[in-house]
């Protein structure tokens, strides 16, 4: 075994990464992305231990939420762009203040100068290092919910927002997975409160998102293709988006988005730019064929990368943020904040037009606000009984065909029946055509993964309404698909709001041992999913 | 159209027997195979998606 990485849906053979990531990432670029988590776990031993205060750790705040988001699945496949970030976080481990009475972890002492170095280290602190399945099973869950925050803090930082909060929270989840003596029953308040923070972590990126750029309003985006050369924006990050607009405006070349930058659409600060043109292709999965037809650069502002097969669609490709492809070029901001994405525009210049893969438009920006403008005429079609059931159906798509589920379930719901959705899984069921009932879209998207915290709103809203004591008393059922682990903290922070009977799929997490899996069941009701015609019986008649 | 896979690059991770059910399968080794030699018409494209989906490009179509 050369590697051992569990931490998405689609972990080989339903077990866990040994040889290659089925995400494309090397032995070598999953062995230090151990090493950095490892070294991450290090400086929160040291924070907790003396007690430092958030606010004289700036840098290093950022630094450790930038480490979390790095190691997300199909974010940086750059070994050494990860290297020299463990290199970077050695040194501010050990700047850090200490004293000798402290008792240090490993973690918080070695050392690893050389990339061999790093590489000997980095066999010995991986997932499998923790022996107790148990225990590893619920120390992994948390890390990868703080993956998921980390995503959406730095995307929320980006535009100026920060918590304190969020940040003294990772050191504490961090160093408590360096503690043997924590029992699993505290591990399991452990996960729920890191569900509690990613609520936090969403309701600051909803903040930072709407409060820059309004609130996501009921927008048709166009799917077809105009004849300028363009330039195609991937991942989640608004700032980086914003920032390429206004350097393309007027430069003759269109900007579309990719995979989970469709809702940035919703947002009306983005309406004023008229080469902003519309959304092209489908979820990330799909990118290998979507960007060799598209002809113009990319941009990831972060995940979903899929490794691409040939030297011309890596020419192609640029990344940005935690974002990382080796080969391919990678923006950095300057001093300022300001990042240059001239080359990208000047290459774009030199490119034909994207090719037409559909037309039409889909529509979306079912965000909190928006819904809840709309919410006397939502609640009168619940009371007429002509809205029966609402579906949350958020998360992600990915590659497996078991994920034609969700295709199949959306179309088999009877047509009293609403969707609510958000993140990149809206791509298998948001081109079907499913109507509307009296006026309100049969499927409403809210945005990308992170907006799973305007579903959570807008339930809690209409619970209200309602007078019910309990969130589970509402017509609502969740059916979420999972791939990485922002779905991760989507599922943590539905958990700690109270909701309960979540079916999750298109499998359960490999990271689940047999009885941290029973847990799951036993306290929460978390199930998988079935065939479809037994879970829309089932499901309607709950 | 046939179908074969590389087994010594094979990560075993499942896709293709997933994606081409009736081509591909996870033998007891943990790693795939293609069970038929010739890849029935209409499943060339089950089997195209499958070989472009291998993440470590071990499925060849000839």
């Amino acid at each position: 075994m050369s590697m051992f990485c569990y931490q998405c849906q689609e972990a080989a053979g339903g077990k866990g990464c040994t040889t290659q990531g089925v995400c494309g990432k090397n032995a070598e670029v999953s062995n230090l992305q151990d090493l950095l988590i490892y070294v991450v776990k290090g400086i929160a031993a040291k924070v907790m231990a003396r007690k430092l205060p958030m606010d004289t750790l700036v840098t290093l705040n950022r630094e450790v939420t930038t480490c979390l988001f790095m190691t997300i699945t199909n974010a940086n496949f750059d070994d050494a762009a990860i290297a020299r970030q463990i290199s970077r976080m050695l040194t501010l481990r050990d700047a850090l203040p200490t004293s000798a009475d402290d008792m240090l972890p490993d973690a918080v002492t070695f050392q690893a100068d050389t990339l061999d170095a790093m590489r000997r280290k980095a066999t010995t602190v991986g997932v499998l290092a923790t022996g107790n399945e148990d225990v590893r099973s619920l120390r992994e869950m948390i890390l990868y919910g703080l993956k998921g925050m980390a995503a959406y803090t730095e995307h929320a930082a980006n535009l100026g927002k920060e918590d304190e909060t969020l940040y003294a929270f990772f050191y504490e989840a961090l160093a408590a997975m360096l503690d043997d003596t924590l029992t699993a029953d505290a591990l399991v308040a452990l996960t729920l409160r890191t569900g509690e923070y990613g609520v936090k972590a969403m309701a600051l990126l909803d903040e930072a998102n709407t409060s820059r750029y309004g609130h996501p309003e009921i927008t048709s985006v166009s799917i077809g293709v105009r004849e300028n050369p363009a330039i195609l924006i991937s991942g989640h990050d608004l700032a980086d988006l914003e920032q390429l607009l206004k350097q393309t405006e007027g430069t003759g070349v269109d900007v579309y988005t990719h995979s989970e930058m469709l809702p940035a659409h919703y947002y009306p600060a983005f309406k004023k730019y008229s080469h902003f043109v519309g959304n092209y292709g489908n979820a990330w999965w799909k990118q290998l064929t979507e960007f060799e037809a598209f002809h113009g650069p990319i941009l990831f502002t972060t995940n979903c990368i899929v490794p691409p097969k040939s030297d011309e669609i890596r020419s192609r490709i640029f990344t940005t943020g935690s974002a990382g492809f080796p080969g391919c070029r990678h923006i950095v901001a300057q001093a300022d904040g300001v990042k240059d994405f001239s080359e990208m525009i000047a290459l774009a210049k030199t490119l034909p037009a994207p090719r037409e893969l559909e037309q039409g438009s889909i529509i979306g920006g079912f965000a909190h606000q928006q819904v809840l403008a709309l919410a006397d005429k939502v609640v009168a079609a619940v009371q007429s009984g002509a809205i029966k059931k609402f579906f949350v159906m958020a998360g992600c798509d990915g590659r497996m065909k078991s994920r034609e589920y969700y295709t199949a379930f959306a179309q088999a719901l009877p047509k009293d029946a609403v969707i609510l959705t958000a993140g990149c899984a809206k791509y298998r069921y948001n081109k079907l055509g499913l109507g509307d009932i009296d006026g309100i879209p049969r499927v409403l998207d809210a945005g990308q993964c992170n907006d799973s915290y305007s579903l959570a709103l807008i339930a809690l809203k209409l619970q209200e309404v309602f007078g019910l004591s309990d969130i589970n008393d509402l017509p609502i059922a969740f059916n979420i698909a999972w791939y990485e682990q922002k779905a991760v903290i989507v599922l943590l922070a539905l958990l700690y709001l109270g909701v309960r009977n979540i079916h999750l799929g298109p499998t359960l997490p490999s990271f689940l041992s047999p009885n941290v899996g029973k847990v799951l069941v036993e306290k929460f009701g978390i199930a998988g999913i079935g065939n479809v015609e037994d879970d829309v019986e089932l499901f309607m008649q709950g | 159209m046939q179908a074969s896979i590389d087994r010594e690059g094979c990560i075993g991770c499942g896709l293709c027997a997933d994606t081409c059910p009736n081509v591909f399968r996870m033998a007891d080794d943990g790693l795939a195979e293609a069970f038929v030699r010739d890849v029935p018409a209409q499943e060339e494209a089950a089997a195209q998606e499958a070989a472009d989906g291998c993440p470590v490009s071990v499925i060849t179509l000839t």
